[in-house]
């Protein structure tokens, strides 16, 4: 099964590489992901085997593939809109952006399957080598600039991962385990060597959380996610760092297995707390909205990291909010993509009135506004609220009210600055060289995508089976949590 | 005197050379000469136990280390018509008192790490973790993006050093998908500094200020 | 106080001017010119005894008193080392300490004279002299360190005892001690010995207004360091007491003059650093002994 969601998309890219004719790549680009979210479904009705050497599914696993794949099909149809539209200015090739795209959906479920330290590591270094093309294809000035960054910083990081890896080798062969396998780790956690546990613990935090957008490594994150292009975004936001979040949890199962569980949770809350700080100040005034969607994401994350470090019941929260935040930043960027394209812009000031201008657009803004907020009956109500009332019970009242301040606060300054953007005063556009009023108006392609991603998240929020809270406790009790 | 400690020797040597000069040509074959120190090490370590795959892989490694990757930034450096000296962001004086207190920095952490054991482990783990922070010192002291990215080729194979000190048998695989996920970056980041000179005139890192809050 | 080690000090007294012949006259070799005779520095030595002496009116004490502290300073000092394999003259704990003062006294009584004119151009000398002291002198702390470390002990004796060292070190140690050696004794690439351009003269220009006897006895000092130094360095990297008694003298004052020839092609090969790029060579030369501080 792993083989298959791997040679899937990895197939469909070298396809699209050889191939020049454009639709027919957007065609390869959707039937893939329509293809690889089907085997997702059928990896839910096999049972779970992650016994395997170098590849396997266990529940951590199948949750965050589940978000990615449902987070990709959305976006591949919303790419073929998004590609059909761009000026015949854009150079770069349709077929460059599906390889890129299929490659990084490839590189993110191997991420997922992994079980082997060095293969994941190999896995998250594959990411942002197939990301970065994606994030330059509108080769603008400043598209290179986030690009080098990204590019730059993402992989110093993933080398500092590299050593805690070596770390971690270490670790284990001075217990007598053979090879890196997550199963064998786990198995045997009680003989790890403890100092390079830890050492390992903590450069795959630096490392990955450079990736998954923790402050203060998270600089390269504004920049990246808001040039690179709208669908693009959307995957960096929704998908990669949840990945990225992955193999910060693979460790951090190592340490609880070892018993060493107080330290991932004291640098998680640290990391945590420092992002939603940094996350907000940010936000409140900013001026970009792909921008603001960016810090936005940086929040989340931080607020799944103090979710993570609260153990208890606020563990599967955690993980839930990670998926949840797939769906709705996914939403959120996809629509700030039809406004971009609609009005020009990426400034706050220059997009308002825009339900008189893209109508469908503007009601998915203000949607994906509540649904980041956390507003009922949207999935990341439950995981907020389920994390806040986690920090009460056990007793974090501190951490508590910080996060309530510090939210509170996110969704003040999102919403200054998306609520004008939607509602407000109709706008003065005027129409640009070689603009015809066909490419403002949203066709169902570049609206369809947000409105199942909205429709999953409040599905979700609403009724979440049976199946997926059994994968929960079963992989948050792997990382502290209890039911 | 053997031979693993002259190469150390020579790595180390190399690393400082980095601290005292401002010249990019420099830097790229100061990286070549730590991916042929890395080669003939792993060589001499493997000595005993040769056989064809590792062989495969420790030649594959150098040439790509010492050869391919230093290649590919000269020709980026001479391509972009790079002025060789770079500007520094932290002096002279203040780059050999660093060098200096990096140096001490990492046999001071290898004082204090469990399961080093017998000198030329020390010795080994010591250099990798200097060769790891001069590999940062570039990417943080040296102006030009230039010198980040072969910066990160140094750090890369610090890395590669304090691994093969703890003579951990990574499967042939692995090393190859390291190395090939290396390679690939280090491809992109010379795709990349051609589009910044492209679009900026300028390889200067300070000049990448346009996108801020 | 044995014999040998008067036979060692007589020695390097006698001797110590020819180092500047041997110098010059490989200079003249790879120039293709046949150069001055190997013993010009005693025939100026005699020639400048015999002249008379000029002091400047600006001049004091400090100025009739810095030859003759210079010589007797580097005389005590050489007394200090183990020549020739054989013991020094006088040796305790911490005559490495007082060796490097002595050497400071020097430099500071030139320095002082060369003040003492109230000449600019001596001012200018003696302001790049201290310059480059205050970066030669850690560079040759740190080579010491790095022998101590390796030797076990503090004393001359043991540091420059001949003991055989790990390869790397006596690499990195003898890189840092040439580098010094170059510098201290005003050798290309710090300081050329044969300029007089006001701008550019370090050493010489503090040397200027001296005559006669004075000039003798600055010029007799300057070799007696020059002996010194190399002293240094043969004791420190000669593995002497491997060698067979009997042999240890001539191959000591082999090596003595091979860095003397070193020093000659040296010379010829390398023009006078700016002075911009001298720091580099010092700081260059300061950190591979700290690398081989580390090292042990």
């Amino acid at each position: 099964m792993e083989l298959w969601l791997l040679a899937v998309p990895t197939a469909g890219g070298l396809l699209a590489a050889a191939i020049r004719n454009a639709s027919i790549n957007r065609s390869i680009l959707v039937a893939v992901a329509l293809v690889h979210l089907v085997l997702v479904g059928v990896a839910w009705t096999l049972p779970l085997d992650p016994g395997g050497h170098w590849l396997g599914l266990d529940e951590l696993g199948l949750l965050l593939l589940t978000g990615v794949s449902a987070l990709f099909l959305p976006v591949a149809i919303y790419s073929v809109g998004y590609l059909a539209r761009r000026s015949a200015r854009h150079t770069a090739t349709d077929s460059l952006f599906v390889t890129c795209m299929l490659f990084f959906l490839g590189t993110m479920t191997l991420v997922t399957v992994a079980q082997q330290f060095e293969l994941l590591w190999v896995a998250v270094e594959a990411t942002t080598l197939a990301s970065a093309p994606l994030i330059y294809f509108h080769h603008s000035k400043h598209a290179v600039e986030a690009t080098w960054k990204y590019l730059i910083i993402c992989s110093v990081g993933i080398a500092l991962a590299l050593l805690g890896t070596v770390f971690l080798a270490v670790s284990a062969s001075s217990g007598g385990i053979e090879g890196l396998s997550l199963s064998a780790l786990t198995r045997d956690a009680a003989s790890l060597q403890p100092t390079y546990l830890r050492l390992a613990f903590v450069l795959f935090v630096v490392g990955y959380g450079t990736k998954m957008g923790l402050a203060p490594m998270h600089t390269w994150l504004p920049d990246a996610h808001s040039e690179a292009p709208s669908p693009v975004s959307a995957l960096l936001s929704g998908a990669s760092l949840a990945c990225a979040f992955l193999g910060i949890l693979r460790v951090g199962q190592l340490c609880f297995a070892a018993g060493m569980g107080d330290l991932v949770q004291d640098v998680m809350l640290f990391l945590g707390m420092v992002s939603l700080v940094v996350a907000v100040v940010y936000i409140v005034g900013q001026k970009d909205f792909k921008r603001l969607l960016a810090y936005s994401s940086v929040e989340h994350m931080g607020l799944a990291a103090v979710g993570l470090s609260l153990g208890g019941s606020a563990v599967k929260f955690a993980l839930l909010h990670v998926v949840g935040h797939a769906f709705v930043k996914g939403m959120a960027f996809l629509a700030a993509g039809n406004l971009l394209s609609a009005f020009h812009s990426k400034r706050v000031s220059q997009v308002t009135g825009a339900i008189s201008v893209v109508p469908g657009t503007a009601v998915m803004w203000l949607a994906a506004l509540f649904l980041l907020a956390g507003a009922p009956p949207g999935l990341l109500f439950i995981t907020k609220l389920g994390i806040l009332r986690s920090a009460l019970d056990s007793g974090h009242i501190a951490v508590a009210l910080l996060l309530a301040l510090l939210l509170t606060l996110a969704f003040a300054g999102l919403a200054a600055a998306m609520l004008p953007m939607a509602l407000g005063q109709r706008p003065e556009l005027k129409p640009k060289e070689g603009d015809d009023g066909r490419q403002r108006q949203d066709n169902w392609l570049v609206l369809a995508p947000l409105v199942a991603l909205a429709a999953m998240a409040v599905t979700l929020g609403l009724f979440l089976p049976d199946a997926a809270m059994q994968l929960l406790h079963k992989a948050s009790s792997l990382l502290g949590g209890r039911p | 005197m053997n031979s693993v400690d002259l190469l150390l020797a020579c790595m180390v040597l190399a690393n400082v050379y980095l601290f005292l000069t401002s010249r990019i040509m420099v830097f790229v074959k100061v990286a070549a000469v730590q991916g042929a120190a890395l080669g003939a090490l792993s060589l001499l370590q493997h000595f005993s136990d040769l056989d064809a795959r590792m062989a495969v892989m420790i030649v594959a490694s150098t040439v790509v280390k010492a050869g391919l990757l230093p290649w590919f930034f000269a020709r980026t450096v001479r391509d972009t018509g790079l002025k060789r000296e770079v500007e520094p962001v932290v002096g002279f004086v203040l780059s050999s008192l660093l060098a200096a207190a990096l140096l001490g920095l990492a046999v001071w952490i290898v004082g204090y790490l469990p399961l080093v054991t017998g000198s030329t482990m020390q010795r080994m783990v010591a250099v990798g973790l200097f060769t790891l922070f001069s590999g940062i010192f570039l990417c943080v002291a040296r102006s030009s993006i230039l010198s980040q990215a072969i910066g990160y080729l140094v750090l890369e194979n610090g890395v590669f050093l304090v691994g093969m000190a703890y003579q951990g048998e990574a499967p042939v695989l692995v090393e190859l998908g390291v190395l090939l996920a290396v390679a690939v970056a280090v491809f992109l980041m010379a795709v990349m500094i051609h589009s910044v000179r492209r679009e900026y005139s300028s390889l200067d890192a300070d000049r990448l200020r346009e996108l801020r809050d | 106080m044995e014999l040998t080690s008067l036979l060692g000090l007589g020695l390097a007294l006698l001797l110590a001017p020819l180092l500047s012949g041997i110098i010059n006259r490989v200079k003249a070799m790879v120039g293709g010119r046949k150069g001055v005779p190997l013993l010009q520095l005693y025939i100026d030595l005699g020639k400048l005894l015999r002249k008379g002496v000029v002091y400047s009116r600006t001049t004091t004490l400090f100025f009739r008193l810095s030859p003759l502290v210079s010589v007797a300073a580097l005389v005590v000092a050489l007394g200090l080392l183990p020549l020739g394999g054989w013991p020094s003259l006088i040796a305790f704990e911490g005559d490495l300490v007082l060796m490097v003062y002595l050497l400071g006294t020097v430099r500071l009584l030139t320095v002082l004279a060369a003040l003492d004119t109230g000449s600019p151009f001596q001012g200018m000398g003696a302001s790049r002299e201290v310059q480059f002291a205050v970066l030669a002198e850690p560079a040759f702390f740190l080579a010491v360190l790095a022998l101590a470390r390796a030797s076990g002990t503090w004393e001359l004796a043991g540091v420059l005892g001949g003991t055989p060292l790990p390869g790397v070190t006596t690499i990195l140690v003898a890189a840092t001690l040439t580098a010094v050696l170059l510098c201290e004794n005003s050798r290309i690439p710090v300081d050329d010995p044969n300029t007089h351009l006001e701008l550019t003269m370090i050493h010489e220009v503090m040397v200027l207004d001296h005559s006669g006897p004075d000039l003798a006895m600055i010029l007799y000092a300057s070799s007696l360091k020059l002996w010194l130094y190399a002293a240094i360095m043969v004791g420190a990297l000669l593995p002497v007491s491997t060698l067979p008694p009997a042999m240890v003298l001539p191959v000591w004052l082999a090596a003595l003059f091979a860095v003397a020839v070193v020093v000659g092609l040296v010379e010829s090969a390398m023009a006078r650093l700016r002075l911009l790029h001298m720091p580099r060579l010092l700081a260059g030369a300061a950190i591979l002994s700290l690398v081989a501080v580390f090292w042990g």
